[in-house]
């Protein structure tokens, strides 16, 4: 029984990171229809941004014993700046310009920008792993057999912190109805007053912080950044929005932590070397039987 | 009417005052290399309700999709209240004072009534103005009330053009473009939407009007043009349309 | 959009298909794998044969003419990108320096022609034809075990001489290929020295396996857990994780559950360095074991401690450390960097394969250097040379003769690599 709790939670911590980053891809492809395979890179880039940031805390000052809320709120805020930039900058030089060309176009565009992204981190490190300092104390709740890392807590709750923000963004601002509203009908949006271009910025941007602020997060966790690291949860998030319906917000959210609870069920059933296969397996019957994913809607019909 | 474009400032044969509400000069505009419009001249003063007819195809969408910016001229100027548009972009348009309630009503469908009426003010800031008329056109289309909650998309047909109007009016407009209100309307409906479109007139907004239904259009209409192939055939008082033979015949379907 | 969905469908089931056959092949012998891989790339050989003849129509067939005034290539193999590539990386520089210090070979200059094999299949064979293009006389490489198997198809069909430093699975020497050597060890030997070490002299009874589903990292379990198993050993459970993932969790608690007192891990620094960690955080307190893959000091750094006391199995070291110690004073003043796992067999790959060359290579009449395939490989199977990682003298699969001492087992002590047996 404790194990199987044990990897409920092991599902729910790593499922909170897909669904988290699983928001920018339903988001962006809201708005653009178009899949942002580049998104896992930013996530990538937050990673390497947090530790850049905590490991000069570390260097150059003791701030990171004495006050480490301080230091991981910065670098977490760091990681959303830099990743939000670096989405800007895409959206603006990568795929602005194929707006209006055919749709594989600016998805061999995103592929691009990702293999670019993967290279430069590569170079810049020199193909050397980044090791975290010790921010956050590697110490862990224990009930029975049941051990949680107080980092891994962390994680789980700021998931769903940034749902919840995310979610009321969406729902209750006016840049989120804007949001929305450009996602459903471009030229109806623009009749309205709304900067198209803008908002779809925003949505970048949106995604990206989230990216970012994952990514650094996740690397306290994993106490790592690579260059590759953002490459399989890119995949598996990117899965878990279309398992959820690419462009819905909640099917995001959703679909992230059914994906990663599924993972560490089959790998208790099947191991490891079969989680990807069951993950897929689980998208290929879902598109079967609900195309528009669980949560997505069917395309609605349009004048 | 000849199709030509005529300099901005000579105004053309048939134009009103030079300080025309609004002003097309040889507007030519289409989708890519299909120029559905091939030079249109034509204005809207002030405080008129102005019909634009003609039959599917003719071009009518294409003028008020090109004056509210979503389609760019290839050639000839618009102009609003004496201010060049036609290179403005969509949203800054609406800024300006034209809003737009396009064909088949481009209701938002997955927002809720409110939010699809609360988008239409999206570029105003006052909120204490925004609520008043929220209030005004929920007062002015009694059914939305009943469904502020609901998502746009479980409206009927009717309803949803009267979340077209109403929402275009939330921007405040002095001048509203309005693309076939009636079409799939029951004729009750329309006669509804009509006698709203002349009350919405009548407190201050200029309209310029697109319809299929001509004699509905030529009885709210002061003025109005025929659009045939792209190009004005026939430019009009409501009263003498209605009265000439190519309108009777083509569009009122008279023998 | 009705079609943008179903693409989406299409898309997803060619992804599941992948998957299952990824899953299926690593899960198959190393024996299979061959079988398949070799099937796999039949039509490949033929494509590279066809490149090498028209490279090499200004020389007598089989043979590779230098004109004059260029220079000899040598192609390198080896993973530049993803995670690997901090194994990959340092392997290019030590053949590179090697090239650089010989200088010229009968007037010629050398240069190096790195090409990235992506640790994997697919890409070491695009990477074999590309160096076939290239006209390189000879390989050094592929880094993987899983590249090498497949490259080892059109670089046996162009005749040409490949030496890996690092592809260490017992398949890859196992498929006959002549042109074929390795100064890397093979894991028939070091997975068993490993299961012998971990039963005998550790007293560990049972034990969870780890493999990165790499044709390394799978066969040098499959190989422990034969050993362990024949000596009375009990395998608990054989677990799996993904190359490029970092976080384990579900695996680790897997482990934690079967309670076993060892933990065996078959791959590479990124993943090892991980679940090394990961499972000291789970509370799992069974001592870890790695090999060759993880033999760095870069696996140790990035464990952030966790490393502290695992094993960790190599090929040997010779006692003598003499021209290993004035190789890595080399690698240290050339790149101002340690040198780390597989760089003492590159430089020595790279060695042989010069010295080869040099010594069959012959200036025609017209001043061109000439080099014979055929002669080429066979100098190198007569290669006896005492290099950085040891006397090498080839068997007559291409692997290394044992001499000495067959293993080196060391153990994580105050954060380094310290020989132990």
């Amino acid at each position: 029984m404790q194990e199987w709790i044990q990897l409920l939670i092991d599902g729910i911590t790593i499922g909170g990171v897909y669904a988290v980053i699983a928001l920018g891809y339903t988001l962006v492809y809201g708005v653009l229809r178009m899949i942002n395979f580049a998104h896992g890179e930013l996530f990538m880039m937050g990673a390497f941004t947090g530790y850049y940031t905590l490991n000069g805390f570390e260097k150059h000052s003791s701030l990171n014993d004495s006050v480490p809320v301080l230091t991981i709120a910065i670098a977490i805020v760091l990681g959303m700046v830099v990743a939000v930039t670096l989405a800007l900058v895409m959206e603006r030089i990568a795929y602005r310009p194929l707006r209006r060309a055919p749709r594989l176009a600016p998805l061999i565009s995103a592929i691009g920008v990702s293999i670019l992204l993967r290279n430069i981190m590569l170079r810049a490190t020199n193909a050397q792993g980044k090791v975290y300092p010790k921010v956050f104390p590697r110490t862990a709740v224990e009930i029975g057999e049941i051990r949680l890392l107080y980092v891994q807590i962390f994680l789980i709750v700021l998931s769903f912190v940034f749902l919840g923000l995310l979610y009321l963004f969406i729902q209750r601002t006016k840049a989120g109805v804007a949001i929305r509203a450009v996602a459903e009908d471009r030229d109806t949006a623009s009749l309205m007053g709304i900067n198209v271009d803008r908002t779809i910025m925003t949505t970048f941007a949106v995604g990206a912080a989230l990216a970012g602020a994952a990514g650094v997060v996740y690397g306290m966790f994993v106490t790592t950044a690579t260059s590759g690291m953002g490459f399989i949860p890119g995949i598996k998030a990117f899965t878990a929005a279309v398992l959820g319906g690419i462009g819905s917000v909640p099917g995001a959210m959703a679909g992230g932590y059914f994906l990663g609870i599924s993972e560490a069920i089959s790998t208790k059933f099947f191991g490891a070397q079969y989680k990807d296969v069951v993950a897929f397996v689980l998208l290929v019957a879902v598109l079967i039987f609900r195309p528009w994913g669980l949560f997505g809607k069917r395309e609605d019909k349009r004048a | 009417m000849s199709g030509e474009a005529t300099s901005a400032v000579a105004p053309s044969a048939s134009a009103g005052a030079p300080s025309a509400h609004l002003r097309l000069d040889g507007v030519v505009s289409g989708y890519g290399q299909i120029k559905a419009i091939k030079g249109i001249s034509l204005h809207v003063e002030t405080g008129e309700v102005v019909a634009l007819i003609g039959a599917n195809g003719a071009g009518k969408s294409t003028t008020l999709r090109t004056i509210s910016g979503l389609l760019r001229p290839s050639a000839g100027e618009i102009s609003f209240e004496g201010k060049r548009i036609d290179r403005v972009a969509a949203h800054d348009i609406v800024r300006m004072g034209i809003s737009h309630a396009p064909e088949g009503r481009a209701i938002f469908g997955r927002l809720s009534v409110l939010e699809n009426l609360r988008l239409g003010a999206y570029q105003r800031n006052a909120r204490a103005e925004i609520e008043q008329d929220l209030e005004r056109v929920l007062t002015l289309f009694p059914r939305l009330r009943e469904r502020v909650k609901q998502d746009g998309g479980t409206l009927s047909g009717g309803e949803q053009q009267m979340l077209a109007i109403a929402r275009a009016l939330m921007a405040r407009p002095r001048l509203l473009l309005l693309d076939e209100p009636s079409m799939g309307l029951s004729p009750v409906l329309v006669e509804t939407i009509f006698r709203t479109v002349i009350e919405i007139n009548r407190a201050g907004t200029t309209i310029l009007l697109v319809e299929q239904n001509a004699a509905m259009a030529l009885q709210v209409a002061r003025r109005g043009y025929v659009l045939e192939s792209g190009a004005v055939a026939l430019e009009a008082s409501a009263a003498e349309l209605r009265a000439s033979d190519l309108v009777r015949k083509t569009y009122l379907g008279e023998a | 959009m009705k079609i943008g969905k179903r693409a989406l469908l299409l898309a997803a089931m060619l992804a599941t298909l992948t998957m299952v056959l990824a899953a299926c092949s690593s899960g198959t012998s190393s024996k299979d794998k061959t079988a398949t891989a070799g099937a796999g790339g039949a039509k490949t050989p033929a494509a590279g044969a066809t490149t090498a003849a028209t490279k090499a129509a200004t020389g007598a067939a089989g043979s590779i003419t230098v004109k004059k005034g260029d220079k000899i290539k040598i192609g390198i193999s080896t993973t530049l990108t993803t995670d690997n590539a901090e194994l990959g990386i340092p392997i290019r520089d030590a053949a590179l320096l090697a090239i650089k210090t010989k200088g010229t070979i009968k007037g010629f200059g050398i240069e190096g022609d790195p090409q990235d094999d992506g640790c994997a299949g697919p890409a070491s064979v695009t990477a074999a034809n590309k160096l076939i293009a290239d006209g390189v006389v000879a390989v050094i490489g592929p880094m993987c075990s899983g590249g090498a198997v497949a490259a080892l198809d059109p670089l046996s069909g162009a005749n040409m001489l490949t030496v890996s430093a690092s592809a260490t699975n017992p398949s890859v020497t196992a498929q006959g290929k002549k042109n074929f050597f390795r100064t890397a060890w093979n894991d028939a030997t070091q997975g068993a020295e490993m299961a012998k070490y971990a039963y005998t002299t550790l007293g560990k009874k049972n034990v969870v396996l780890v493999n990165d589903q790499s044709t390394y990292g799978k066969g040098l379990m499959d190989v422990f857990k034969a050993s362990f198993t024949a000596a009375g050993g009990k395998v608990a459970s054989e677990e799996a994780v993904t190359v490029g993932e970092k976080d384990f969790g579900p695996t680790v608690t897997k482990i934690k559950g079967e309670s076993p007192d060892l933990v065996v891990f078959g791959g590479f620094i990124a993943e090892g360095a991980v679940l090394v960690r990961q499972l000291k955080d789970a509370g799992v307190t069974a001592s870890f074991m790695g090999a060759d893959g993880i033999a760095d000091q870069k696996y140790i750094d990035q464990s952030g401690g966790a490393a502290e006391g695992s094993y960790v199995s190599r090929g040997p070291k010779p006692t003598d450390t003499k021209l290993y110690d004035a190789f890595a004073a080399a690698y240290k003043a050339e790149y101002k960097k340690d040198a780390g796992q597989f760089t003492e067999q590159a430089t020595d790959a790279t060695n042989i394969v010069l010295a080869a060359i040099e010594k069959v290579a012959t200036v025609d009449g017209s001043g061109n250097l000439v080099i014979d395939r055929q002669k080429l490989i066979d100098a190198v199977a007569a290669t006896s040379y005492a290099g950085a990682s040891g006397q090498i003298d080839f068997d007559a699969k291409g692997d290394r003769k044992v001499v000495g001492a067959v293993n080196e087992i060391d153990q994580v002590k105050s954060g380094k690599l310290t020989r132990i047996q």
